[in-house]
């Protein structure tokens, strides 16, 4: 497998510094991902994966070290790029489809064909029927899920997910999660995915990057081998509960 | 009242946010007519409303000039408080040295009793309505311009991330997101400049001007006319109660995605 850099981290650290003083929230963070690769991040909660998104997509500068996507330093966010964030950031004031056709009306880029996408995207995150609702109408759930067919409607090649289904039960989460695999197997690109559940990182990625408590460091890499296409069934298979098992002696869970 | 999520208002609600205070003022009318007859005041100190009522019929077609100055000058001073006062808040917003500027300058400008320069206007700016205007202006546009401000820079971190990875321009961000976080905010600056523009006008009239309600006033204190000026204080009552309903059903028009509230007097606690 020796496809292209996609991002590349290179010593990354990341210093806030705010009015109660200085969080070292990312030290010296090395990792990589290549061209279409499907990378999960875990790690405690406070350990800077979020961080490490947001010094990914240009939104939040290194202090240290290099940030590099396509071999390029990010300085900006790039315009192939696609993020979910942590919390749903709807606009309030648009009802679900606006918001999900937002990315195309503000590089005027709205047309027919975009709203038949964005109607498509919100069929598959099973939000048909609510595309003039507005935000406060619906469900913790259902928010996010906007957020993630907003994050897909123009297409980017690098997607950048903070817990896109935190907020999801079970069933719903997991079937999310294969939608999710389908879309990145139709339209190849290259996604980090922060998730707090080590099951969900197993089913869905090729490596799992787990992170120590902050400053976030890398702890361990665990290449997930696993069969594609996959599905929930897999859960059953022995090499999943070993995978499942390794991560979790990774994260310090005793067992 | 218990519409706290739902977007309806039952036809019992509706008749009560309506009908309650048309009942409470019908009830202090009457008492007003019952003190006036019981203890038998005399017309030129305390006036019934029925007295008032007849005097403000009687001076009929006289009325449009009056009412029409005020209202021209009330809405002339609302409107250029409202542009100037979204624009400074647009421009504090955006630039923290100007911000440094232009945030005592507004303060100072509220601190100092703006009505006791309304004489001075009249020697800077000459008889008319100019002067009088830019009372209405000076007491109308300070809570524009702080409600606006507030409203701009409420913007959330995670909103702002947002733009920043769709490569919004400053002018996008500033019409597609700050704005119409803002609108809430704005619409309470309106409401609160509204009812202040409206005294802005009187007051200014007081000063000086040979038209409009204050005058009217004026010239009916002179003359002991307590009816007609008790008719046109009710006159310019209803105007400012017009203008009030007006902004609030403008706010009701444009602000579809705000849950409805459970009183409706939330927007008064502001005032
Ligand atoms: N804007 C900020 N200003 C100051 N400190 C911050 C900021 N954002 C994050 N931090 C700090 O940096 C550290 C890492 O935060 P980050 O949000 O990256 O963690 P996380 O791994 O995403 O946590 P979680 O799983 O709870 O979302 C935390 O200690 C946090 O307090
Ligand atoms: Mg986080």
């Amino acid at each position: 497998m020796t496809r292209a850099v996609a991002v590349e981290l290179r010593g990354v650290s990341c210093e806030y510094r705010t009015r109660t003083g200085r969080v070292l929230a990312v030290e010296k963070l090395s990792m990589q991902a290549s061209d279409r690769e499907f990378v999960a991040l875990l790690g405690p909660s406070g350990c800077g994966k979020s961080t490490l998104l947001k010094m990914v997509a240009g939104l939040v500068p290194a202090t240290a070290g290099e940030v590099l996507v396509y071999g390029r330093p990010v300085v900006r966010p790039l315009e192939s790029l696609g993020m979910v964030f942590q919390s749903p950031v709807l606009l309030r004031w648009r009802t679900v489809i606006n918001n999900v056709l937002f990315p195309a009306e503000a590089t005027g880029r709205r047309d027919a064909a975009m709203r038949e996408r964005a109607m498509a995207l919100l069929r598959l995150v099973g939000l048909t029927g609510f595309e003039d609702k507005y935000p406060h109408e619906l469900s913790g759930g259902m928010a996010q899920r906007v957020s993630l067919a907003r994050a897909l409607l123009l297409e980017p090649t690098l997607l950048l997910m903070d817990e896109p289904f935190g907020a999801l039960d079970a069933l719903t989460r997991e079937e999310m999660g294969i939608e999710l695999l389908r879309i990145w197997q139709e339209q190849p690109k290259t996604i980090l995915f922060v998730t707090h559940s080590i099951s969900e990182s197993v089913l869905l990625a090729d490596r799992v990057i787990v992170m120590t408590p902050r400053p976030g460091r890398v702890a361990a890499e665990i290449t997930i081998d696993l069969p594609r296409p996959r599905s929930g069934r897999m859960r059953v298979l022995p090499r999943f509960g070993e995978l499942v098992s390794v991560l979790q002696d990774e994260m310090g869970i005793a067992t | 009242m218990s519409t706290s999520s739902g977007r309806t208002r039952s036809a019992s609600d509706r008749l009560s946010f309506f009908g309650t205070p048309i009942a409470t003022l019908a009830g202090l009318v009457a008492l007003w007519q019952l003190v006036v007859s019981l203890f038998s005041i005399p017309t030129f100190i305390l006036p019934g409303p029925l007295v008032v009522w007849r005097t403000a019929v009687e001076f009929g077609a006289n009325w449009v000039p009056h009412v029409l100055a005020t209202v021209a000058i009330a809405l002339l001073g609302f409107g250029v408080a409202i542009v100037v006062g979204v624009l400074l808040a647009i421009i504090i917003v955006h630039s923290r040295t100007l911000s440094r500027v232009l945030t005592p300058a507004i303060v100072i400008m509220q601190i100092v009793p703006k009505i006791a320069f309304a004489p001075l206007f009249l020697i800077w700016f000459g008889l008319g309505p100019l002067p009088i205007v830019v009372v209405t202006f000076l007491v109308a546009f300070f809570p524009m311009v702080v409600n606006a401000a507030v409203g701009l820079a409420e913007i959330e971190r995670d909103l702002l991330d947002l733009a920043r990875v769709l490569r919004l321009n400053w002018w996008k961000v500033l019409w597609s997101i700050r704005f119409p976080t803002a609108l809430p905010h704005i619409f309470g600056g309106l409401k609160i400049a509204s009812t202040l523009a409206v005294i802005g006008a009187i007051i200014g009239e007081f000063v000086g001007s040979n038209r409009g309600l204050g005058y009217l006033i004026l010239i009916a204190n002179n003359n002991l006319n307590t009816p007609l000026a008790l008719a046109a204080i009710a006159l310019i009552s209803l105007f400012g109660l017009a203008l009030y309903a007006a902004i609030v059903l403008l706010e009701m028009i444009s602000l579809p995605w705000k849950p409805v509230e459970a009183g409706g007097l939330e927007s008064v606690a502001q005032v």
